[in-house]
């Protein structure tokens, strides 16, 4: 928590422990006495957005060209990116409306589990005549343009769009293409103003009993989705962002199913009350005392991540370039009107007897890992630890594994203190705390972090007198043949490494 | 007595038709979806919440899975949202009701279902397995 804290001051943006009251208020559009002058401001926006000439940055397809590029989904970084992306826009919809008080609606789709109406009328609709209306149309418009802006990419942001897969802009027009979103067919919403309201899978998604469950968790990475390497790699889906989010843009159907979803308005509205689920959460956890972001080694690299195609409302480059700037609403200044969901905030209960989560990492005295070759770590872990371990509380190991293209028939047998050099550690052995296996997919070739519970191993090394309070811990893991699932024909002998290990009650 | 007769008739019914109707549902299940019977991972800690993490391959557009539990009520949608994610792979977490457990098991019910087409079970690419996890979480007043 401490190292978090210290982070977030040290970008440009205010932290949010502490904040002044907000100059902008993001109010729920469906609210009574919602100002019809927001989305008065909003449609002079989108209108004067859709007349700039495609090769400024602030047009309206440009802008929805940036989420193409460069949108983190399934991943850590989907909250903080997308508030990067609304808040700059944000400041080019106040600009640009000259309405100094424009602050961006929110959608409550668990109170109102439809299209709102407004959304069905003027440019606040993409059907109206002021859009393109067709792929044709829309390549003619924006294919110089955006070939332009490609050869202005300096070396970062070509090295940040490989990663996402894309070597030139025609890669970005293929995806584009196969993925036609223009009418017709398929329409710019499958819901209409006839028949605005979410099928039964979707009012599933955003009832309250599922928006309760995706801001019960008391950690960043399982409330904002799983960890991956870098912010183009899909790696997992927590609640918030597999069910409520993905379930409406598929629902509203359209524009809406694909990266270039910003070019209809309610995308912003849809992400503006995202948004105010991670401030909901976030002061949830600011009440309980738990961490806001990624806790210990983790944060760093949270925080250093790129983003490097956010531009200003006047088109420029911005200075804030990473995921950490935006790890506060910070200068951009807004607040929310309350929504579903933050009765998590005024009911939040603090755990009897609960300790705040702590992380401590350890360090590793062999890396190699093949069959017959395990590897190991050291942490030393104070002995409040383990004695709250030894009486039931929670206890965690992090262990990092690089792993080879294929570990097909391979897992991994996770031991504490197991004595040394000793062979044929089996799970019925007192050491034995977990089993690690690479699930699903069985193509990686990057570091994956596993948290493993070991405090039912602590216990019992505890009851039996083999924990010292003045030694570190040892997680030895020991690769082994999968029971039942062979090697695949061709495989390549199985060999990897262990990445970190760090023990802690996370 | 004469009362009591009839109150057991009564609940021999009852059962006759629930049987016929748990008969439907299964049969209905095997066609429709895809059961999995899960073990729960461990007994669980406090506060912890069930979820289930389901692996999922490339998924067609307008295609999406259903979870559901053992009483057909929907537990999550795994609706992949854009070009890339609809190639996969990537893991979802669904919300599992602490209802849903029974004994030391968890039954989910997973269907695919698809425009203009009739919902059925998924195949092995496209959901690849599902593990049950817990996630520490925090405590409220009204839980």
């Amino acid at each position: 928590m401490a190292a978090a804290t210290v982070a977030v001051s040290a970008s440009p943006f205010r932290s949010v422990l502490g904040q002044a009251p907000a100059k902008y208020l993001r109010r729920n559009i469906s609210a009574p006495g919602f100002p019809a002058q927001v989305l008065k401001s909003y449609g002079n926006a989108i209108s004067a957005m859709l007349k700039l000439p495609p090769s400024d940055p602030r047009n309206w397809y440009r802008n929805a060209f940036i989420h193409t590029l460069d949108c983190p989904h399934g991943n850590w970084w989907f909250p903080v990116w997308h508030r990067g992306y609304l808040g700059w826009f944000e400041r080019a919809c106040r600009d640009l409306s000259a309405d100094p008080n424009f602050a961006l609606p929110f959608w409550d789709w668990t109170a109102q589990p439809r299209v709102p109406r407004q959304l069905f009328q003027g440019v606040l609709n993409p059907a109206d005549p002021a859009y393109v209306s067709s792929y044709n149309a829309f390549f003619a418009q924006l294919s110089d343009p955006m070939s332009a802006l490609w050869k202005s990419f300096s070396a970062d942001q070509l090295k940040v769009l490989s990663l996402r897969g894309y070597t030139s802009m025609s890669d970005v027009w293929t995806q584009v293409q196969n993925d036609p979103m223009f009418c017709p067919p398929p329409p710019v919403r499958v819901l209409t103003s006839a028949h605005p309201g979410f099928d039964a899978p979707t009012k599933k998604a955003v009832s309250l009993d599922t928006i309760q469950k995706a801001l019960a968790p008391k950690d960043y990475v399982s409330f904002g989705s799983d960890m991956a390497p870098f912010h183009s790699k899909s790696a997992g889906f927590g609640i918030l962002e597999g069910q409520p989010h993905n379930n409406v843009h598929n629902c509203v159907g359209g524009l809406m199913e694909d990266m270039l979803s910003p070019i209809d308005p309610i995308f912003f509205m849809h992400h503006s009350n995202i948004d105010r689920l991670w401030d909901v959460w976030t002061r949830k956890q600011q009440k309980l005392n738990l961490p806001t972001l990624p806790a210990g080694a983790d944060l760093q690299s949270w925080t250093s991540e790129p983003f490097l195609f956010f531009h200003d409302e006047k088109g420029n480059p911005v200075s804030q370039t990473t995921a950490g700037d935006y790890a506060a609403i910070g200068q951009f200044d807004y607040s929310y009107q309350s929504g579903s969901g933050e009765d998590v905030v005024t009911t939040a209960t603090p755990q009897p007897n609960a300790a705040p989560a702590q992380s401590f990492q350890g360090g590793l005295t062999s890396r190699a890992l093949a069959l017959g070759t395990p590897a190991q770590g050291q942490v030393s872990v104070p002995e409040s630890v383990l004695q709250a371990a030894a009486q039931g509380s929670a206890v965690f190991a992090r262990v990092t594994i690089q792993s080879p293209p294929s570990v097909h028939g391979v897992s991994f047998n996770v031991f504490v203190n197991p004595p040394d050099g000793a062979s044929g550690l089996t799970p019925e052995s007192p050491y034995y705390a977990a089993t690690i296996e690479f699930f699903g997919a069985h193509h990686h070739n990057e570091p994956s972090t596993f948290t493993v519970p070991i405090s039912d191993a602590l216990k019992t090394l505890a009851a039996k007198h083999m924990l010292k309070p003045n030694e570190p811990l040892r997680i030895v893991v020991v690769p082994e043949t999968t029971p039942g699932l062979a090697p695949r024909v061709g495989q390549a002998p199985f060999a990897s490494s262990l990445g970190g290990v760090s023990v802690g009650t996370f | 007595m004469r009362h009591l007769r009839k109150t057991k008739l009564h609940s021999v019914r009852w059962i006759v038709l629930a049987l016929l109707i748990g008969c439907c549902v299964n049969s209905w299940a095997s066609s429709r979806s895809q059961a999995y019977n899960l073990p729960l991972p461990r007994t669980t800690g406090t506060p912890e919440e069930l979820v289930a993490r389901v692996s999922v391959g490339p998924l067609k557009r307008d295609l999406r899975i259903i979870v559901r539990i053992r009483n057909g009520e929907i537990a999550g949608t795994i609706s992949p949202y854009g070009a890339q994610a609809r190639q996969g792979p990537a893991v979802y977490t669904i919300p599992i009701p602490a209802s849903a457990a029974q004994g030391d098991d968890v039954l989910l019910l997973v269907e695919v279902e698809q425009k203009g087409a009739e919902t059925r079970p998924p195949t092995a690419q496209e959901v690849q397995g599902i593990k049950l996890a817990y996630v520490p979480v925090t405590q409220s007043e009204t839980k």
